[in-house]
């Protein structure tokens, strides 16, 4: 996956989330080797990633929970990844199934958050909510896309390595997600 | 617009940014360098090693046409190859296992198995046998292919095929971060050049076993087919719906229930199949029944129905049996104008030869067992079932026919090469005397010694070249009717002919200008010359 250089100190650059992939790929290389402080550097510098990614599926409340999985995961399984280039696909495919296992282990709970109606949201967690509830009606597979590609504002080509599909089924299902993305928003 | 849709995402993106997280580290768990067994295990799993190598080796396996332990034993080698070619092209963009690939590397294994499997066979049939015969690779090819199309082996192999995928798909579920992309896609494409370059092979060798007849060949085939059809019994179809002859053998239970009457003689057999069983018919009549009639009746079949074979039996007992039987003038007369019909219609040794490698080389089906007076309905079975088994038979794939098959191939492949080969001989003119003709086969027949075709084509030559041997029977039988007729009318027999007539199969007579001439003498298995006695009034 290339990603484009645009933040050496790893900081959002306003909304994107963009890497300095050499970095990354250090940080990767050094966990691998048993390094916990450049496995905690790893953590800080896609934390903001994965955030985006559990918001999207997940309630608030649970995302730490879906990130502290989804680390130990990668805590425990980065020695098989192959190349530390590849990361970056490698730790989505992780924290979306991370989601999707949490989701599927609470869909009581998360059913009722989602229907819940309190008074004292503000605006954004309203619309947070209706997003979510949205995105959770959406197919599987379109809605990795749309999330992929819109939240966390990855290139077609980079979604299409993360979810190992080419890149015009990646433009088919984009198109398809937001239509129905934007029906179930106005409904 | 795309304004708008930004601030549709903002509230997730602002959220993000507003939390943070920090990993709790598992206490006494350090992170491991290098992945577990079980990962590993598991992520050749997810590569499709044992997918690709599972169907491969049951692919092979069924197919192995010969269970035998030494070809069954190279089957994990077959399939460990066919892996280590083919397994790239079964995994997908995300490093699991695509379908379609998987689909086309196991159809790729179909095609490819029974030839590896006619390598091992070959080379099994090479150390056990020290020779192979030319036909067995078309045979085993096409046995190997009829048994992996077979209804229970294909149902079992896609039964064994759904349960592999099934267990990948759990595994790739399971084990989800193992899942990692493959390096490059045009390495993978390589592996179809193999299947590509077996088609094109085979395709030459179909197209060379599938070459035009020469214009020479097609005016001799033409030219036979005119004569058979011309002879009695000449173009009969193989098999036919009617069954009187094949039905008679059923009442033979010995000599007494017995029943051969000459109006069911008359019906005349519609089949090549009905034909034998009337042939066998006619022999039981005649060994049974011991008249010379029955005897003369089965020998007019035998001449007209060529090949011929070794009848020195027959024509031995027949002349003992008129040389015994009762003067008896009518049967005399009935016997002589029966050989007499036989005599006429004798072809020449030419005609014989020719006809037979006709019959040998063109006729579909045609075994060559006419004459042999065993047949029966079990024998007819039997028959049946050796041709179903190695036979010249369309291709059974599922429950569809296909034609022509390798087998059909191959030996429309020897067909034309023997009768090139035959032509060859043909125009460089065969020899007047049998013997000659004789060991001109045998040395051809020695040439195709690889060939069970061709072994039989140059056998049957030789062995039904006796047209000869039948004619000086038929003369013979001729002579010594004429003179028990003389003896019935006169009462005695001409002073010349003192002592022959006690032992007539040991003198060779010769019809010659209406006359009966010794031509010699037969001692210690061999003829020789006699000195010349004529005996006249035989026309």
């Amino acid at each position: 996956m290339k990603l484009v250089t645009e933040e050496p100190n790893l900081k959002l650059a306003g909304q994107n989330v963009r890497f300095d992939q050499e970095r990354l790929n250090s940080f990767v290389f050094d966990a691998r080797r048993g390094d916990k402080l450049a496995f905690e550097k790893l953590v800080s510098s896609t934390q903001n990633l994965a955030r985006r990614i559990a918001l999207s599926l997940v309630s608030p409340c649970s995302v730490d929970d879906v990130l502290q999985d989804s680390y130990l995961l990668v805590y425990r399984k980065i020695s098989s990844l192959g190349a530390p280039e590849a990361f970056l696909s490698w730790f989505c495919k992780i924290v979306l199934r991370t989601c999707y296992d949490h989701l599927q282990k609470n869909s009581r709970v998360v059913d009722e958050e989602f229907s819940e109606k309190r008074p004292d949201h503000s605006d954004i967690v309203v619309e947070q909510i209706a997003l979510r509830n949205a995105l959770s009606r959406l197919h599987k597979k379109d809605r990795d896309v749309l999330i992929l590609r819109e939240v966390l504002e990855l290139s077609y080509q980079e979604v299409a390595v993360a979810l190992g599909i080419p890149v015009g089924t990646v433009r088919s299902r984009l198109s398809k997600a937001r239509k129905h993305l934007a029906e179930r928003l106005k409904l | 617009m795309k304004a708008e849709k930004q601030e549709t995402w903002d509230p997730i993106k602002e959220a993000a940014e507003q939390q943070s997280f920090r990993f709790q580290f598992p206490p006494n768990e350090s992170i491991p360098e290098v992945p577990s067994v079980r990962d590993w295990i598991v992520k050749r799993v997810i590569q499709g090693y044992p997918a690709t190598f599972l169907l491969a080796l049951s692919v092979v396996v069924a197919g192995a046409y010969r269970w035998d332990p030494s070809v069954l034993a190279c089957a994990p080698l077959w399939a460990l190859l066919l892996t280590f070619l083919f397994r790239p092209l079964v995994r997908n963009r995300s490093g699991g296992i695509s379908y379609g690939g998987i689909t086309l590397v196991w159809l790729i294994t179909i095609l490819l198995a029974p030839l590896l499997n006619l390598s091992s066979n070959i080379v099994l049939q090479q150390v056990q046998y020290g020779f192979l015969q030319s036909e067995l690779p078309a045979i085993y090819l096409q046995g190997s292919l009829e048994q992996l199309f077979s209804n229970d082996c294909f149902c079992a192999l896609l039964l064994l095929g759904g349960l592999v995928l099934t267990c990948q798909a759990f595994c790739e579920h399971r084990h989800f971060w193992l899942l990692e992309r493959p390096e490059g896609r045009v390495r993978t494409y390589l592996p179809l050049l193999l299947p590509v370059i077996v088609l094109a092979v085979l395709t030459a060798l179909i197209s060379t076993a599938a070459k035009d007849l020469s214009p020479q060949q097609r005016v001799w085939l033409q030219e036979m087919a005119t004569k058979l059809e011309s002879r009695p019994f000449g173009n009969l179809p193989v098999d036919g719906d009617e069954c009187f002859w094949r039905s008679q053998p059923k009442l033979i239970k010995g000599k007494e229930n017995f029943q051969a009457t000459l109006g069911e003689q008359d019906h005349k057999p519609t089949s090549a199949e009905e034909l034998k069983a009337y042939a066998y018919y006619l022999r039981k009549s005649a060994e049974l029944g011991g008249r010379p009639q029955q005897m003369l009746e089965d020998l007019h079949l035998q001449c007209r129905a060529i090949p011929y074979v070794t009848l020195d039996f027959d024509f031995g007992v027949l002349s003992k049996r008129l040389q015994k039987a009762p003067a008896d003038r009518s049967v005399l007369q009935a016997c002589s104008d029966k050989l007499k019909a036989i005599h006429k219609e004798i072809p020449t040794s030419g005609e014989t030869i020719d006809l037979t490698a006709y019959r040998e080389l063109h006729q579909k089906n045609y075994d060559g067992t006419f004459s042999t007076g065993s047949w029966s309905t079990y024998e007819l079975k039997q028959h049946d079932r050796a041709h179903e088994a190695f036979g010249i038979r369309p291709l059974k794939l599922l429950n569809f026919s296909l034609s022509p098959s390798p087998v059909e191939l191959f030996y429309d492949y020897q067909r034309k090469r023997l009768l090139q080969d035959w032509l060859e001989l043909r125009s460089a003119g065969l020899p007047d005397k049998q013997i000659q003709r004789g060991r001109l086969f045998q040395v051809r027949e020695d040439a195709y010694n690889d060939s069970t075709m061709g072994r039989s084509f140059w056998y049957n030559l030789a062995y039904q070249d006796q047209v000869d041997n039948f004619r000086a029977s038929v003369e013979g039988l001729t002579v010594l009717v004429a003179i028990r007729q003389y003896q019935a009318t006169t009462g005695s027999l001409p002073n010349s002919l003192d002592g022959l007539i006690d032992q007539p199969e040991k003198y060779v007579w010769q019809l010659k200008d209406g006359q009966g001439v010794l031509r010699g003498k037969v001692d210690a298995g061999s003829e020789v010359p006699a000195s010349p006695i004529r005996f006249g009034g035989v026309e």
